[in-house]
């Protein structure tokens, strides 16, 4: 990744005290971060006391691919004067894979990684996060969700019944 | 924690760096998860008030999507079907409690939801967004003063509407001294749209008829056998009304009086 020496740095420190230095652009991909800097721009060191050390460098992690995929397809327009659409395909289709190998974690890393998400307000990181867990639990089972989540039934025998006839229609047939 | 600050130095982050560090947290969390897992099962209730309580200083799941943010949960929710959400709410009492807000069937009402019921003949009362959601989908609407019925479709929360008979355009009354020369050149030569039109053209074929079981308290009967051709009966609806991403099909309700039965 092409780094100006003039790029400004910014220092995030996560919730058990770890520092993470990293360049602004990255930061901005963070728009609760985007908004602390346009309030403030002579900030460099945010601390983010909601979000622990394994679940920032994640969430870097994350913006990092996404900014230096931006970045070289700006440099490929730039380079050609105009996009080549195959070109263009691929790359999409190297962050969408890239993306999906990033969501193959367990589901306490994906739960966190969806409060961050939010927290930090990283549109892209939501919507890949929020779409995986759904994915989860999209045409399962109450049984299998519980497995998947580690869940334990607390409804008595009575209240099932009751969810049970207030929608007769969702539980004819699976989808 | 204070020892842990003076460690931590501040560092540039590298790919490298995370990979490793995601590898030993890997390991780490391996040895907590059957750990956190026995918890779970034996404390459940205390479990999750520790959690609110942790929750104020770290943001921590601990893999319960109900443990996320209403707007959160609602929003993975709303990523499925309303008839995923309604057998979600079997899974827990805090599931069902997710499921059960606002916040979730916002996403599956219509977003111009508020716009329509504000047209309604007759107020529309509901508890809550769930409410109105099973509402519309087992008693639409008459909307714009009766000239259109407005409901929902309970698996995919696409917008349904129904055009009352007295809203379509029916074969308009024309001199029936044509009708027997268009039955003449029907059997002479094909018939083009206009022809087919006035031959279906005599007022008598149709009368207003008031329907206590139509939720429009009134219909057409036909009088005269009618032979179905085109151009026989037509309604209209804007296609901005309809839900996007969502196909279609027309149908024709009506009665067949030998046999009684709606179809």
């Amino acid at each position: 990744m092409a780094r100006s020496s003039t790029e400004n740095m910014i220092t995030l420190m996560s919730s058990d005290g770890e520092e993470f230095m990293v360049t602004e652009k990255v930061a901005r991909e963070c728009t609760t971060i985007r908004n602390m800097l346009e309030d403030d721009c002579v900030i460099t060191n945010i601390p983010l006391p909601n979000v622990t050390s394994d679940i920032l460098s994640m969430v870097i992690e994350y913006c990092m691919e996404h900014v230096a995929a931006a970045e070289k397809a700006a440099a490929e327009t730039a380079e050609k004067g105009s996009s080549s659409a195959p070109a263009a395909a691929k790359a999409n289709k190297d962050l969408e894979e890239w993306d999906k190998a990033f969501m193959n974690v367990d589901v306490y890393t994906l739960c966190d990684l969806i409060l961050a998400a939010n927290y930090l307000n990283v549109s892209g990181l939501l919507d890949l996060t929020i779409q995986t867990a759904a994915n989860l639990i999209k045409g399962k089972s109450p049984e299998q969700i519980r497995k998947t989540f580690h869940i334990q039934n607390d409804l008595s025998l009575e209240e099932e019944e009751k969810i049970r006839s207030q929608t007769p229609w969702a539980f004819e047939k699976s989808e | 924690m204070h020892g842990e600050l003076a460690i931590c130095t501040s560092r540039v982050l590298r790919k490298k760096g995370i990979l490793a560090r995601r590898e030993r947290l890997r390991v780490q969390l391996k040895k907590t998860l059957a750990r956190k897992f026995a918890k779970w099962i034996t404390s459940m209730r205390e479990d999750k008030m520790k959690k609110e309580i942790d929750g104020k200083s770290t943001l921590k799941s601990k893999g319960d999507l109900t443990l996320l943010h209403e707007d959160c949960f609602a929003h993975v929710i709303s990523f499925t079907s309303p008839r995923n959400a309604c057998i979600l709410s079997l899974v827990s009492s805090s599931f069902r409690a997710g499921v059960d807000s606002d916040a979730t069937w916002k996403h599956f009402l219509p977003s111009d939801y508020a716009s329509l019921l504000s047209r309604a003949v007759h107020p529309v009362q509901y508890a809550s967004l769930k409410d109105l959601f099973l509402q519309l989908c087992d008693r639409p609407v008459l909307i714009d003063g009766g000239k259109l019925s407005f409901g929902l479709n309970k698996s995919t929360g696409a917008k349904c509407f129904t055009i009352p008979a007295y809203e379509m355009d029916l074969p308009e009354y024309k001199d029936s001294t044509n009708i027997d020369w268009e039955l003449v050149s029907r059997v002479l030569s094909p018939p083009d749209k206009e022809r087919t039109m006035s031959y279906y053209a005599n007022h008598t074929d149709w009368e207003f008829v008031s329907l206590s079981n139509s939720r429009f308290h009134k219909g057409v009967k036909l009088t005269a056998h009618l032979h179905v051709g085109h151009n026989a009966l037509s309604g209209r609806i804007e296609s901005k009304l309809l839900s996007s991403h969502t196909t279609y099909a027309s149908y024709l309700i009506y009665r067949d009086n030998n046999h009684n039965d709606v179809k």
